[in-house]
Parts: C-alpha cells; sequence; structure tokens
C-alpha cells in the first residue's frame, strides 16, 4: 500500500506500482488539470510538483511516490488568492491558446522562477523545455518575465 | 451571395428565465434565400450575464473570440457581461446548413454573415420591445451596452428587463449593419475568452471526460497501412489487473480497462496476427520515386494556356528547373487523439474533440446503421487540431469499442498511435520550369505535382472518391501571377496511407515550391525578387498592394550584416469572389557560432479583410511561426516496410521556447474586404520565405523539407 498527498490531501494506492504518477493524479484523485502529451517525459504536460520540484508526472513510478507531497496546477494559489501569480502573468500576457499544455508549463515555470528569480532571455530557452504546439512561445516568455517580476514584488502567493 | 430580405428574430425563455437567442435568415452556403436558418448564438441571463455559444470548435485558434466580438458588436451587447463560452449542442444540419466542420478560415468568413446578422436582429427586436412598452417610434431609440435608450425622455431599459416583451417576431427589415465607425468591439484587440479556465486546469477537453462506471480503451492497430487483423490471443491481456475485455473493432483490437495504464499494459500484453497488406513493401523512398515518374504522366492537366512547348524550346532568355520533394508530415496535437462513446440498444452518445461535429455524428450513424437522431455529440474543447480533428476515424473506433465491449469506454491514443495513424499531409514531389525572357519577363511556367490520392480520406464525407477530393493534395498550384504560357499539371497515387489536412493543407508544398522558383528566377535573370512579384501582380489591387507594403518595409529595414533575407506572396481566391486573402513574407536568416542557421527576423504583411481582433490574429502568425520552423527542422514522417518510423516527441521534436525567430515584425491591412481567418493560412507564406533566406545565405539549393542545420 502505498500512501501520498496530493494537494494536501491523503490518498492511498495497492495497484501497479509501475502505473506512471500522471494516472493517479488524473483517475484516481480526479485532478485532470495535469495532462497526457507523451508518456516519456519529453513534453511537460504532465508537469506537478513533487516534494515541492516539478517533475514530469508521466515518468515518475508510484512506488517512487510513497509519502511524497505532490502539488498540481488545481492547488498552486494559495489561501483566498484566486490565482497564483504565474497564473495571473499568463492572463495577463494572454498566453492560452488550445490551453492543453498550459498548466505543465505553468508548473515549470513556478520551479523554474524559484532556481531563476530573474531569468534572462538565454536562461528561459534552455532551461525551459516544455512543448506547446500551438507555439505560444512568444507571449509565454513575456510572462514568464512578467511573473519573475511579480515574484520579485512579493505578489506571490 | 445574398440574405433573405426579412430577418426572422426567434427567442425562447429557459426554464431557468434566461434567453436563447436564434435569428432566422438565409444561409449564406446556399443559394436559397428562402428557407430560415435558425442558430443559437447567445444566452442571456435574467441578470443580463451573457454566455456566447460557440458553433466553431475551439482548439485554440481564437475564432470563438472573434466570433463573440461580431455577434455583441452587432447586438450592442456589453462586453463585460459576458461571463461564459458554451459549446453548441445544435446536432442538426437543418438548423445550421452546414456542418460546423472548422477548418481553412471558414470560422470568420461565415461568421462575418451569420454573427453580423444574428447581433443586429437581436438589437433590432430589443428596440422594437422597448418601443412597444414605451409606445414610442422605434426610430428615435438607441442602443449600447445591452440597453436600449430613448434620448428624447431618457428613459432606458437594460435588455434582460424586456424578454417578456421579446416575442418571436419577424423584423420589418433587414436590419442595418453597423458601420466601421459604428463598431465598439470588432476590430479591438480584445483578450482572448476561456483563458482563466485553462491557466487554473479547469478547462475540460476531451480527454478529461469522466463520469462513474466509464472504462478507459486503447486499441492496437496495424502497424502497416491498410493492415488488417488475422488473428488474436487475449489470454495474457486479460491477466493484467484492471482488463476488463478485449474485443476486435473494424480496425484492430481493443482493450478495455478500469483505466488508461492497465488498458495499456493489457495491449502490451495482446498478441495480435495481421495481415499486412500490400504496402508492407514500400517506404517513403520507393512512394517517392513513384511519384516522380507521375511528374511526366500526369493524371490531370489543371490549367494549360499560351504555348509553353514552344516558349520552352526557344533559346533566348534563362529557364529554371526546380525539383523539391517533401516528406509525410503528421499534426501531433498536444492532446492525442480521443473520444469517449456509450452505445446501448437505443442511444449512442458521444464526448469527442472534434473539428467535424456534424459530419462525425452522421457518420457515426452511418456506421451503427442507426437514426441520426439517436446519436448525440458534444463537443469538447480540442488541446490543438491543425486540421486532424476534421477526420472521423477516432470516434468512429470509440464507437465501435463501446458498441462491441458493451461498456461506456474513453478511447485514448497514444502519443505512438498519434504519430503512427496519423491522416498526414502527403509525401509530394514538385517539378517547377520556369522561364525569363531577356526582357527579363516571366512568360513561361510549366509545374507538375504529384502527391498521394487525398480523396479517399476527405475529411468530409461528401467528397470522399470524387474530384473535389483531390483538392487537398493539389490546392495552390495555380500561382496568381500572370504568365502568358502557362501549364499545371498534377498527378496521384492511391494508396492505403491515410492522409489529409494539415494546417494549410497542400499550400505548405505547393506555394513553397513556387516561391522558391520565382525568387531563384528573379536572381537569374538580375532582377529584384520583389519588383518581380509586383510586376507579375500588377493586375490584383489588394495582391500588389501586399507587396507594395513588402517594398517599403525592405528599403526601411537593410539586412544586417552577415545576414540574408528571402521573400514570399501567398494568396488563395481571386477577384470578384469573398473569399481571398494576401500575405507577403520577409525573413532574414544569420549563421550562429555553431555553424546552425538562425532565423533572425520575420516580417508579415497580411491583407485578409476586415480585421476582427488584430491581436488574435497576430499572435496566430507568432505561433504560425514556431510550426513552420518544427516543420521545417524536422517535420518528416518516414515508412519503412509500409510502417511509419518516428513515434514521439524524441523522433518527431517540434519547436520549444528558443526555436522561434528572434524578431517578429506584423503589418495588417484592416481593410473592409470580407474578413478572414488566419490561423492556417500563414504556413504557405512563413516557410518559403525562409527557405529563400537560406537558400540566399548558403547559396545551396533548397529543394523542400526538411533543411539542413535549421537552428
Amino acid at each position: 500500500m502505498i500512501n501520498l498527498f496530493i494537494n494536501g490531501k491523503s490518498f492511498s494506492f495497492d495497484g501497479d506500482e509501475d502505473m506512471p504518477l500522471l494516472w493517479f493524479v488524473r483517475e484516481n484523485a480526479e485532478l485532470t488539470g495535469t495532462k497526457y502529451g507523451c508518456g516519456i517525459g519529453q513534453c511537460g504536460a504532465c508537469t506537478v510538483h513533487l516534494n515541492g520540484t516539478a517533475v514530469r508526472s508521466c515518468t515518475v513510478a508510484m512506488a517512487d511516490v510513497a509519502g511524497a507531497k505532490v502539488e498540481t496546477i488545481e492547488n498552486i494559489s494559495s489561501g483566498n488568492k484566486k490565482l497564483h501569480f504565474v497564473q495571473k502573468a499568463w492572463i495577463a500576457e494572454d498566453v492560452p491558446q488550445c490551453g492543453y499544455c498550459q498548466s505543465g508549463q505553468i508548473m515549470a515555470t513556478i520551479s523554474f522562477l524559484e532556481e531563476f528569480p530573474n531569468p534572462t532571455d538565454d536562461d528561459i530557452n534552455k532551461y525551459h523545455t516544455n512543448i506547446c504546439r500551438c507555439g505560444s512561445y512568444d507571449d509565454m516568455r513575456r510572462a514568464i518575465h512578467l511573473a519573475a517580476k511579480l515574484q520579485a514584488e512579493g505578489t506571490s502567493s | 451571395m445574398s440574405i433573405s430580405r426579412r430577418s426572422f428574430l426567434k427567442v425562447a425563455i429557459t426554464t431557468t428565465g434566461s434567453l436563447v437567442a436564434y435569428a432566422h435568415f438565409g444561409s449564406p452556403t446556399l443559394a436559397n434565400p428562402q428557407k430560415a436558418n435558425p442558430m443559437p448564438f447567445i444566452e442571456m441571463a435574467p441578470n443580463g450575464d451573457i454566455t456566447f455559444i460557440s458553433s466553431r470548435s475551439d482548439m485554440g485558434q481564437g475564432s470563438p473570440t472573434s466570433l463573440a466580438q461580431i455577434v455583441l458588436d452587432e447586438m450592442d451587447a456589453d462586453w463585460d457581461r459576458l461571463v461564459d463560452v458554451r459549446e453548441t449542442e445544435s446536432a442538426d444540419r437543418s438548423i445550421y446548413k452546414e456542418g460546423l466542420t472548422t477548418v481553412g478560415a471558414i470560422s470568420t468568413f461565415i461568421g462575418w454573415f451569420t454573427h453580423r446578422e444574428a447581433g443586429a436582429s437581436l438589437r433590432e427586436g430589443f428596440k422594437l420591445a422597448a418601443a412597444g412598452l414605451w409606445q414610442v417610434d422605434e426610430n428615435r431609440l438607441t442602443t449600447e451596452n445591452s440597453k436600449v435608450i430613448d434620448p428624447v425622455t431618457g428613459q432606458i431599459f437594460h435588455y434582460h428587463e424586456l424578454f417578456d416583451s421579446l416575442p418571436t417576431l419577424y423584423l420589418p427589415k433587414v436590419p442595418n449593419f453597423k458601420t466601421r465607425e459604428q463598431s465598439t468591439l470588432v476590430g479591438r484587440p480584445l483578450p482572448q475568452l476561456r483563458s482563466e479556465e485553462r491557466v487554473t486546469g479547469k478547462a475540460r477537453y476531451g480527454i478529461d471526460v469522466h463520469f462513474p462506471g466509464l472504462k478507459v480503451a486503447v486499441v492496437k492497430r496495424c502497424p502497416t497501412f491498410g493492415g488488417t487483423v488475422k488473428s488474436f490471443d487475449k489470454t495474457d491481456a486479460l491477466k493484467i489487473n484492471g482488463v476488463r475485455e478485449v474485443v476486435e473493432i473494424f480496425n484492430g483490437v481493443a482493450v478495455v480497462a478500469d483505466g488508461f495504464w492497465a488498458a495499456k499494459k493489457g495491449r502490451d500484453a495482446l498478441t495480435v496476427e495481421w495481415d499486412h497488406g500490400e504496402l508492407k513493401n514500400h517506404s517513403s523512398d520507393s512512394i517517392a520515386s513513384r511519384l516522380k515518374d507521375k511528374l511526366d504522366k500526369p493524371d490531370v492537366v489543371e490549367r494549360q494556356e499560351g504555348d509553353i512547348s514552344a516558349e520552352l524550346r526557344t533559346d533566348t532568355g534563362i529557364e529554371q528547373t526546380g525539383n523539391f520533394s517533401f516528406p509525410f508530415v503528421a499534426h501531433a496535437t498536444m492532446e492525442p487523439m480521443n473520444t469517449t462513446a456509450w452505445v446501448t440498444d437505443d442511444k449512442c452518445e458521444i464526448w469527442s474533440p472534434t473539428q467535424s461535429k456534424l459530419d462525425a455524428q452522421e457518420q457515426v450513424a452511418k456506421f451503427l446503421d442507426r437514426k441520426k437522431e439517436d446519436i448525440l455529440l458534444h463537443r469538447t474543447l480540442c488541446g490543438g487540431g491543425f486540421g486532424r480533428r476534421a477526420q472521423d476515424d477516432f470516434v468512429i473506433e470509440a464507437v465501435d469499442v463501446s458498441r462491441n465491449s458493451g461498456f461506456p469506454v474513453k478511447l485514448i491514443w497514444t502519443r505512438e498511435d498519434d504519430i503512427r495513424h496519423d491522416y498526414y499531409r502527403s509525401l509530394s514531389e514538385l517539378r517547377i520550369i520556369g522561364k525569363l525572357n531577356d526582357e527579363g519577363k516571366l512568360t513561361a511556367w510549366d509545374s507538375a505535382l504529384a502527391f498521394i490520392d487525398t480523396s479517399p480520406y476527405h475529411f468530409s464525407p461528401g467528397d470522399r472518391g470524387t474530384k473535389d477530393g483531390l483538392f487537398v493534395g493539389m490546392a495552390g498550384i495555380n500561382p496568381a501571377y500572370k504568365i502568358p504560357n502557362i501549364n499545371l499539371s498534377y498527378g496521384y497515387l492511391t494508396l492505403p496511407i491515410t492522409v489529409g489536412i494539415l494546417r494549410g493543407i497542400s499550400h505548405g508544398y505547393t506555394n513553397f515550391a513556387i516561391e522558391v522558383m520565382i525568387e531563384r528566377l528573379a536572381k537569374a535573370g538580375g532582377r529584384s525578387p520583389l519588383s518581380l512579384r509586383a510586376e507579375l501582380l500588377a493586375e490584383n489591387k489588394r495582391a500588389h498592394k501586399v507587396i507594395e507594403e513588402l517594398q517599403k518595409l525592405n528599403k526601411a529595414n537593410p539586412v544586417p550584416k552577415g545576414a540574408a533575407r528571402g521573400f514570399a506572396f501567398a494568396y488563395e481566391g481571386e477577384s470578384g469572389i469573398l473569399y481571398q486573402y494576401y500575405s507577403g513574407h520577409m525573413a532574414d536568416v544569420r549563421k550562429l557560432d555553431d555553424g546552425t542557421i538562425k532565423v533572425h527576423k520575420i516580417w508579415v504583411v497580411a491583407d485578409h479583410g476586415r480585421v476582427i481582433n488584430p491581436a488574435g490574429f497576430k499572435r496566430q502568425i507568432h505561433s504560425s511561426i514556431y510550426f513552420a520552423l518544427s516543420m521545417m527542422r524536422s517535420g518528416v514522417i518516414s515508412l519503412k516496410n509500409g510502417q511509419v518510423e518516428q513515434g514521439n516527441f524524441d523522433d518527431y521534436p517540434v519547436s520549444l521556447i528558443g526555436d522561434g525567430a528572434e524578431n517578429v515584425e506584423i503589418k495588417l491591412i484592416d481593410t473592409d474586404a470580407h474578413p478572414m481567418g488566419c490561423g492556417e493560412k500563414m504556413q504557405a507564406g512563413i516557410q518559403p520565405a525562409i527557405a529563400n533566406a537560406i537558400e540566399k545565405l548558403t547559396g545551396t539549393e533548397i529543394s523542400g523539407i526538411p533543411i539542413k542545420d535549421l537552428a
């Protein structure tokens, strides 16, 4: 039996331990904001925070998440705030087109900005590697810079 | 194109007291204007909140926002009260007079008729209702922000106060549409609808459909195109914990399980023996070689004017021959194909991220041999589309799995399924011979094209197996340029390889080849590539204007040191018809230190008629550049033994955030011509402009895609 926390709630699992965390999040916890895109850790649509760090949940087996704390897109705005500052930046720059990849883009950006609070364009090119097939990247780049600014201003939730 | 002389406004009050507005009018897609065309457009709640009812698929292209702007502008509604968007549930072709298929530039193109008239009808209806209550002449009333105002008395009615007084009524005349100056919403760079649900994970795509008892299915399909199931052994699959059923369907074997992982493991454990069919001995190379033979033995002569052979026989002038090859290209939408279906004895309910709502519904009815009234198809948000979702294969698959297993099932394609069982842009071969005479005039154009027969797989069932079905493979072979001696021909091979529409259809290769050849001929003849184009487009005012604007940009922006510049022109339509657009493209490329070639800047000049939402329009251009570069850099699907060699983003890589152009500049020519969308239209111009710049930079001829060393 594997016990884990998702968005602060306790879950247990006694199925196939090879199953990727992605499918537990989507099907067992019914948190469908986290998306399936490739299943091999290439696209990042399934990005969640595992013990505080962004991971591609399609490559994390259930066997490896015993006792872990998982955060998904549904839970990143804490307290009474409606939106996380990265989400606010995304709306301000009107980033999403089809939107399918954007949960993963935002989860990756939150982690990225913790490591690179004042990122250059080169940092973004090198370390922001989630795929957006619509190509919303030009708006996204501006949103990442704006989110960095919001983070520095302490409007983070 | 005519619209009925009299509009008919229909409204309905729902059980919760909301108003649902329809407008009847002659369908713009039909010649007969007498037939009423009631379309639900908006719902207004008793407090005045508005829900836009989206007739078109929403796959990120922005047209729901544009269409909402059109209808709310004409009805003088308060944009700030637009709180929600809902997919239409209308499922009857007699209502819409068309299938709601969301392809090409038709959302905006048709919406400019339908949504404008609906909005204007509503506006006039509210005025009539208020005039009746106030007992005044409706002509003195004005409207703004969801209000009817009597300027004489200063009285005001909010639209939502008028529901009960707004009976079904004939309007005395077709309401006038607003002028450009009167528009309050059309032309504004309004933000996209539905963004908040898309950044919070609340947006529901097809793959997110869930209800109690729903099972998940994955299908094992023959890896070879056209192959069929000979036999299968489900013993091991059924041993996997969570697997409920294994059933054969029309094109493979489906594993139905409690969840995706069990279904996929079940599929891995399944043994299927295939009859691989005729394609098992074919590769991309062997198909390309057969297509090349077709260049000299075309099936169709599309256009022949002047005397091409006489002109090419003359010894004077400069002749250039260009050969081009393009591989199969896959869509790779972020959300892989999926559909949820629940077939019972008398009903079939479907939830699908489809671009072809009514076609898919009708094809399911045909497949099940049931009445189409018994098929209920809910369209969901689409995680990308690019034309892939206009096909109905994944919908029919889900229906077959549910029927044969008895379960309600959500069919999910893995990424590998999605890459290996796509409706690809066809592999194609082109040869163009062009000639400039001694005065530098383009006098001859001999173009031959070969592709895989698109007709059997056309997204529109009515076009399957017809000549119209070939359009997907040959569109764009006709240059807009005026050339006295011209010969356009094409040939095709009918093969069991599913080919179809992909963002910009065949213009992506036909116009690519045309524009590379024009630039080469200009260079060979010592002519400026833009003035040659301007000369050849002199009789088409809109096209010429686009080139003029490009010439200004070219002059104002000297080529940076070390960079090279290329140009391209793209279009559809002709003078005298409404469906027209023109765009001009300029690209600068430079070599990076690692030897790769980077697109330094792209300029786009676009005349797609009246601009509904300039921000949305520009957004589509920016994103089209990433899509174009993905394709040009690595958009290659190859076949070996009749099977696709690629399977995921590791061997079919697409653009990441650093993989675009370093700079983008856009000039929209906002005219009063009929508006057109642009989501798919930019591929035809962006790609050859980049190719021409690279050819200039490296001195090596570009003969299609992929292009080596493109960063």
